[in-house]
């Protein structure tokens, strides 16, 4: 059974110009995949995440997680249904700077009411795989970009969700601990068989993923596999995208 | 919004010179320069907080090009049009509204209709006053932005910086403080509480301050020490946030809760006064009260002038005539060492007593003693706890030692010499034995007192003998032939006058209490920005919207009722403390004002409750 299923869907953006943001897209994603969305900006993509994480409704089409449409839920469980089976990383991280980087990990088990020792089990073991077991005391702004995003991947993980949802999580970071995240989201994605929606605009970070989806003017464009070899993925992705044209360098394909 | 607010604040000033023709012209000045302090405050911070929350606003134009002087002008003119807008619309309801203050005012004060009058000077000094307040606000505000470095304007507001701390120690005395306060108050009798006021003041404002700014961050610290809760659903969102919430906010509590203190004791005490009109019968036992000082050759005529108004009036009336010794004192322990003291037999005084329809069981004193003669019911504590008094009597040296206090007040307090003081209690002479009375007799003078009692209420002797009283009273100490007290005069007096206090009081505290509000209502607004990208957060993490509220309702909660709270402890202690001073029961008078305060803020509560969530969820969704 599929992880994630997209099928047709269509999202409108009504107003004195309606907008059409996505354009009949439909995917698949199995258990255990590492997925990543590219395109140029205004292409689609955030309004595809928002979509399948439920921030957002569908104009048509249906998404389908583990089996379940979160869109026919009322208000209430959807909520309860993005804290159970989903796990969110942002660009901003999104952190609670009122918590230390422990209680920020376990937020999500707290508001289900886990027993304690199963919390502060699971927080260590995930702060230790993802090199982040030093800080644990310490409040987010005492730590580094890097540190911050790992700690928001242990907070998506820590109540193993079906699907993990990214956005642009390396937008905010410096080379070095982009390399970080990157090798943090790899490692869960093997060691948990973690399913992994990336939307991103990094080709570097994108070279991670099993498969990059790549989409334009809210149309599925086009889509690579990785195979054995990250660097002639990479190679491929950067291809790509100038072919896309207008990621990189803002330049459109045209003048390319 | 926030103008809105004041609007309201504006036009009560001026509502208040409207009601100034009225009797109590003293209390209105005074009430009113209060207000305008506070007014300016408010606005000041008011304004102050909203600059702050568009910063980014700000930032934007500068780096548009607009110069710093640019930005300082429009500021200006900003808040002089809201200013004026402001003034222009707290004038108008106040004007559109003044029939109904008017009504409620004269209701209050027990008197007839008030006419619908206004003043232009009124509405003159209304405007002049707050056309400065606003003139001076605005040109201070460019101040309140303070740094108008783009970065600093573009990244305000992003970050909490480090854990609230805290010391042990601090904490520790905060507790003492209010603790020792509490004990003072309630352990004060009636002698020593006038001098603990001072003190026991200063102890429990600064014990609320480190209350706010410590104690509560300790007891949050222990909270965090209970992982098992701590880490259980929202507490642990909701915790961490108070933490913050108490910090930055420890000032603000405090004044809100000294605020809303001085409020409720204001209030409760002119709503307990008002009952002091109650005991006013105990007070004054008899109607009319005369008395003819020795070689009064006025006192005839005067009497008969009252016989025949009593009359007049249809009223059935009794009389009792008691004579009073004017003795001269030659040395006394007394503080103030008076030179004349009323004497009065006690079987006069039992006679006095059984003519105003009261009963006692009181023993005559021994030959050498005499007992207290009490002036009034209030004055009743502080004379039992004083230190009895002994005097020596001119002419024959006689001596007399206090045995004890009398225990109804048989003649009205202006009808003879005033001794002791404020102390020790007002008292108006001795009681001694009949022998005793009988055996100084002849060495003084015999001032007469004439009493009428009638059956008929307090109101039916209202304005008797107009002429030879002011305000329905003569003083023994104005220094003419006689004194005299007219009972239903008086007693309409004293419920104006405390009527008017009442009222003012009421006033002055609604517009402190909504200020009040006022206050924590600006602190949410300029934290709002901040809570609602938290709470976005929090949304997509999948909280729901029903832990959402009871995270926001609890947060608020707190902040609406922590420092008011605190204030109704402090008051129900202030309460304590005053009651050993009055004689009279103010627990139903305290009650209700601090329940109608309590009801008055959870409505306040609710309503800001709804805008805000309404607000937060503005943001996102």
């Amino acid at each position: 059974m599929p992880i994630l299923q997209v099928r047709e869907i269509s999202k409108i953006y009504e107003g004195k110009i309606s907008t059409k943001a996505l354009d009949h897209v439909s995917f698949r994603m199995e258990e255990g995949e590492f997925v990543g969305i590219m395109g140029p900006s205004g292409s689609g993509k955030t309004s595809l995440l928002n979509v399948i994480a439920t921030i957002d409704e569908p104009t048509s089409g249906t998404v389908c997680i583990a089996g379940q449409n979160p869109h026919e839920l009322d208000q209430e469980r959807m909520a309860l249904f993005r804290r159970r089976r989903l796990g969110f990383i942002f660009q901003h991280f999104n952190l609670l700077d009122t918590l230390t980087v422990e209680e920020n990990i376990v937020l999500p088990l707290t508001l289900e009411g886990t027993p304690m020792q199963e919390m502060k089990r699971n927080a260590a073991d995930l702060a230790e795989r993802l090199g982040i077991a030093g800080v644990l005391d310490k409040f987010p702004h005492e730590i580094s970009g890097g540190q911050m995003q790992r700690t928001a991947i242990a907070r998506a993980m820590i109540h193993h969700p079906s699907l993990l949802l990214a956005d642009e999580p390396t937008g905010n970071l410096d080379s070095k601990s982009s390399r970080d995240v990157m090798e943090a989201f790899a490692m869960v994605n093997e060691a948990k068989r973690a399913a992994i929606l990336m939307v991103t605009h990094d080709a570097f970070a994108a070279s991670f993923c099993h498969r990059v989806i790549f989409i334009k003017d809210g149309s599925m464009y086009n889509e690579i596999y990785r195979g054995d070899n990250r660097q002639a993925f990479f190679q491929k992705i950067i291809d790509m995208m100038s072919l896309l044209g207008g990621d990189t360098d803002h330049l459109s394909s045209a003048r390319l | 919004m926030v103008f809105f607010v004041c609007a309201v604040f504006l036009f009560h000033p001026e509502l208040r010179d409207r009601v100034a023709w009225q009797s109590a012209l003293l209390v209105l000045g005074q009430a009113e320069a209060i207000m305008f302090v506070f007014c300016f405050l408010f606005v000041l911070y008011s304004v102050g907080s909203f600059l702050r929350s568009r910063k980014r606003e700000f930032g934007v134009l500068l780096l548009h090009g607009m110069t710093v002087k640019q930005l300082r002008k429009m500021v200006f003119t900003e808040n002089m049009l809201v200013g004026l807008g402001a003034l222009g619309a707290g004038i108008l309801g106040g004007l559109l509204t003044a029939k109904l203050f008017l009504m409620a005012g004269a209701n209050l004060l027990g008197i007839e209709e008030l006419s619908f009058h206004i003043s232009p000077w009124s509405v003159l000094l209304t405007l002049a006053a707050f056309l400065l307040l606003f003139l001076s606000i605005s040109s201070f505000t460019t101040m309140l932005l303070g740094s108008t470095r783009l970065i600093d304007l573009f990244q305000s507001g992003a970050k909490r910086e480090g854990q609230p701390r805290f010391s042990k120690g601090l904490s520790l005395l905060a507790a003492t403080l209010l603790i020792a306060s509490y004990t003072l108050a309630v352990t004060a009798s009636a002698s020593t509480v006038k001098l603990r006021v001072v003190p026991v003041t200063l102890m429990t404002m600064l014990g609320t301050y480190l209350f706010f700014s410590q104690a509560g961050l300790a007891v949050i610290h222990l909270l965090k020490r209970n992982l098992a809760r701590y880490w259980h659903r929202t507490n642990l969102i909701l915790i961490s946030n108070l933490s913050y919430r108490l910090k930055e906010n420890a000032w603000m509590f405090f004044l809100v809760a000294m605020i809303s203190t001085i409020t409720f004791c204001a209030v409760g005490v002119f709503a307990s006064v008002n009952r002091l009109s109650a005991e006013f019968d105990r007070d004054h036992p008899a109607e009319i009260g005369y008395v003819a000082k020795p070689g009064s050759n006025v006192s005839a005529g005067h009497l008969r002038q009252i016989r025949e108004e009593l009359a007049a009036r249809g009223l059935a009336f009794h009389e009792e005539e008691t004579d009073l010794l004017l003795a001269e004192v030659a040395s006394t322990t007394l503080a103030g060492a008076p030179d004349q003291l009323a004497l009065l037999s006690f079987s006069d005084y039992t006679k006095l007593v059984a003519a105003a329809r009261m009963t006692t069981r009181e023993e005559p004193p021994d030959a050498e003693g005499a007992l207290v003669l009490m002036s009034s019911q209030r004055e009743k504590l502080l004379l039992q706890e004083r230190e009895p008094a002994s005097y020596t009597l001119g002419a024959g040296g006689i001596r007399l030692d206090e045995e004890g206090v009398t225990q109804h007040v048989p003649i009205s307090d202006y009808l003879t010499p005033e001794l002791g003081d404020f102390r020790g209690g007002n008292f108006s002479g001795l009681v001694v034995s009949d022998a005793t009375w009988e055996k100084l007799a002849p060495n003084f003078g015999r001032a007469v007192y004439t009493a009428f009692y009638t059956d008929a209420g307090l109101e039916a002797t209202v304005d008797i003998a107009k002429n030879l009283t002011e305000n329905g009273k003569m003083k023994y100490e104005t220094g003419l032939d006689y004194a005299m007290a007219v009972s239903g005069t008086l007693f309409e007096v004293q419920r104006t006058t405390y009527g008017a206090l009442l009222f003012f009081a009421l006033l002055v505290g609604t517009v402190f209490f909504m200020s009040a509000g006022s206050f924590l209502y600006f602190r949410l607004y300029s934290d709002l920005d901040y809570d609602r990208r938290q709470y976005a957060a929090l949304t997509k993490l999948g909280v729901t919207r029903r832990e959402m509220e009871r995270i926001v309702t609890a947060q608020l909660g707190l902040m609406f009722f922590l420092p008011v709270g605190v204030a109704l402890v402090h008051s129900i202690f202030a309460f304590i403390a005053l009651q050993s001073y009055l004689f009279i029961p103010i627990a139903w008078e305290a009650c209700l004002i601090l329940f109608s305060f309590c009801f008055v803020q959870g409505m306040y509560f609710y309503f800001i409750r709804a805008r805000y969530l309404r607000n937060l969820q503005k943001g996102y969704l």
